[in-house]
């Protein structure tokens, strides 16, 4: 089996998740197992799929992945703040998101093709989450080791992840439409390299849980 | 026509490495602020935890220096009255009806004074009774006490419309006051004690002055445990402390306090606040 660096990453994040379990246990970060264990099959999927020509199934299976992943980061926002007023926006945001995509996997841009509207709804959600997370942060009043924060690793990787993803993902039809798939190989490029480190700031997330459990019990 | 894939291609990535650097330094913001934050925050909590303290110390002070007063009141005055009434009445066997009758008026007079001291005493041996009848009354009682005692002739006045400063901030007040009170009588040899509380809209001001031996500005450089307390003190409420004395021509001891700051005070959020 050869795998790609970006996939070792997320199996690491996995590998670590597991090993952290008796920490995770009884706090948000337990659905890390699960959600973990669902990319990583999918990459491996994916890359079957891919090898074997089913495009259609391994379009088809990212864009259910991505409605969960996306899903799944939103709880953890919506669990990991405070102020009640921006809690009830990410219940509001989560459930138009959700509505959104389900939406658009049947009726807009259906499931032969890559679902490049909801992926962008989704990438937005999830940056404006990030900053309402940081705000509720500068509000906090007591002292606040950031770097000893786990929700503060995810925030740091998810940001980034689809900040460097956007300008991809908002393009994508485009790309599609004219068939330029050398800018879409360079991209991955790019793209490959954020994936590594979202999933190295999943680990320390999850290894923070194990140092401070306190802080990961938290919400 | 052959220039656009690369065109895109280019600004995806450029485009993209801007929102990267972009969104790091977001990040690094954030990281930087926190820090401050957490040290602005810390200063706080210590400050807290200093005034606190601070305030366990004075009520500590008040009590003991209650206890004191009351002992001393206890010698010095109510046991002289009873060991009066108790020689009364232990002549009384020897004397005429008309002279008895005399005596026991003049000793009922006699207990009722000791009730009425006893009385007195009483509101005065806890500080919860600051907090009670509020520092006008609290430093009232006191001053009509020491006059009682005629050591000191006091003259205690009160302008301005009365409103609270708070309890905890009233309480210090109080034992800067005491402190003051118990430098005139040890030290001063003062005649005449001036007890002046001034209330205006825009500020606070508590004056005790007295036409006692005074002292040396240059002594003030020096200040003694006493006087250094009452400084600290008052700066840990958000009151300023300015002592004027010269040699011959007593001490004047002015504590001011902006009642627009003390709100600030009150609600502790304030930065540069002490609270």
């Amino acid at each position: 089996m050869n795998f790609r660096l970006f996939e070792l990453a997320e199996m690491l994040a996995l590998i670590t998740s597991i090993f952290c379990i008796k920490w995770l246990w009884k706090t948000p970060y337990i659905f890390f197992i699960p959600y973990l264990l669902m990319i990583v099959v999918a990459e491996r999927m994916g890359s079957y799929l891919g090898k074997a020509g089913r495009t259609d199934l391994n379009i088809l299976m990212y864009n259910c992945t991505t409605i969960i992943e996306f899903t799944f980061f939103f709880y953890l926002f919506y669990v990991n703040l405070i102020n009640k007023r921006l809690k009830n926006i990410v219940v509001c945001l989560s459930l138009i998101y959700l509505a959104f995509s389900a939406f658009n996997l049947l009726y807009i841009q259906k499931v032969e093709i890559f679902n490049s509207y909801s992926m962008v709804l989704g990438t937005i959600f999830a940056m404006l989450f990030v900053f309402m997370y940081f705000y509720d942060l500068f509000e906090k009043n007591e002292p606040l080791q950031l770097i000893r924060n786990p929700m503060f690793w995810i925030s740091i990787g998810i940001f980034l992840f689809y900040l460097g993803d956007f300008t991809f993902n908002l393009m994508q039809p485009y790309l599609q439409e004219n068939n330029l798939k050398r800018e879409s190989r360079l991209f991955r490029l790019i793209n490959n390299n954020l994936i590594v480190f979202e999933y190295v700031c999943f680990s320390i997330a999850l290894i923070i849980c194990t140092r401070n459990p306190s802080t990961s019990k938290q919400p | 026509m052959h220039k656009e894939p690369f065109n895109i291609e280019a600004a995806i990535i450029a485009v993209t490495i801007v929102f990267l650097i972009l969104g790091s330094f977001l990040v690094m913001i954030t990281i930087v602020y926190r820090k401050r934050r957490n040290t602005q925050l810390i200063e706080n909590i210590e400050l807290k935890a200093a005034f606190r303290q601070e305030l366990l110390k004075a009520q500590n002070e008040i009590q003991e220096q209650t206890l004191t007063n009351v002992s001393r009141e206890i010698h010095d005055n109510i046991t002289q009255v009873l060991s009066f009434v108790k020689l009364n009445l232990a002549m009384t066997g020897t004397l005429s009806e008309f002279e008895k009758a005399q005596k026991v008026n003049e000793s009922r007079k006699l207990v009722a004074q000791a009730i009425a001291d006893l009385r007195d005493l009483s509101k005065s041996m806890s500080f919860e009774h600051i907090v009670k009848l509020g520092l006008v009354t609290t430093i009232e009682i006191e001053a009509g006490r020491i006059s009682k005692s005629g050591i000191v002739n006091v003259a205690f006045v009160v302008e301005g419309d009365t409103y609270p400063l708070g309890d905890q901030r009233e309480l210090v007040l109080f034992r800067i006051f005491q402190e003051a009170l118990n430098n005139v009588l040890k030290h001063s040899g003062a005649k005449l004690l001036k007890i002046n509380l001034q209330y205006s809209e825009q500020i606070f001001t508590l004056t005790i002055a007295d036409d006692g031996a005074g002292f040396l500005n240059n002594d003030l450089q020096k200040d003694g445990s006493g006087l250094k307390n009452m400084r600290s003190r008052a700066t840990l409420i958000g009151a300023v402390l300015t002592i004027n004395s010269e040699p011959g021509k007593g001490c004047c001891i002015k504590i001011t306090i902006d009642p627009l700051l003390q709100q600030v005070y009150a609600n502790a959020n304030y930065p540069n606040s002490t609270g």
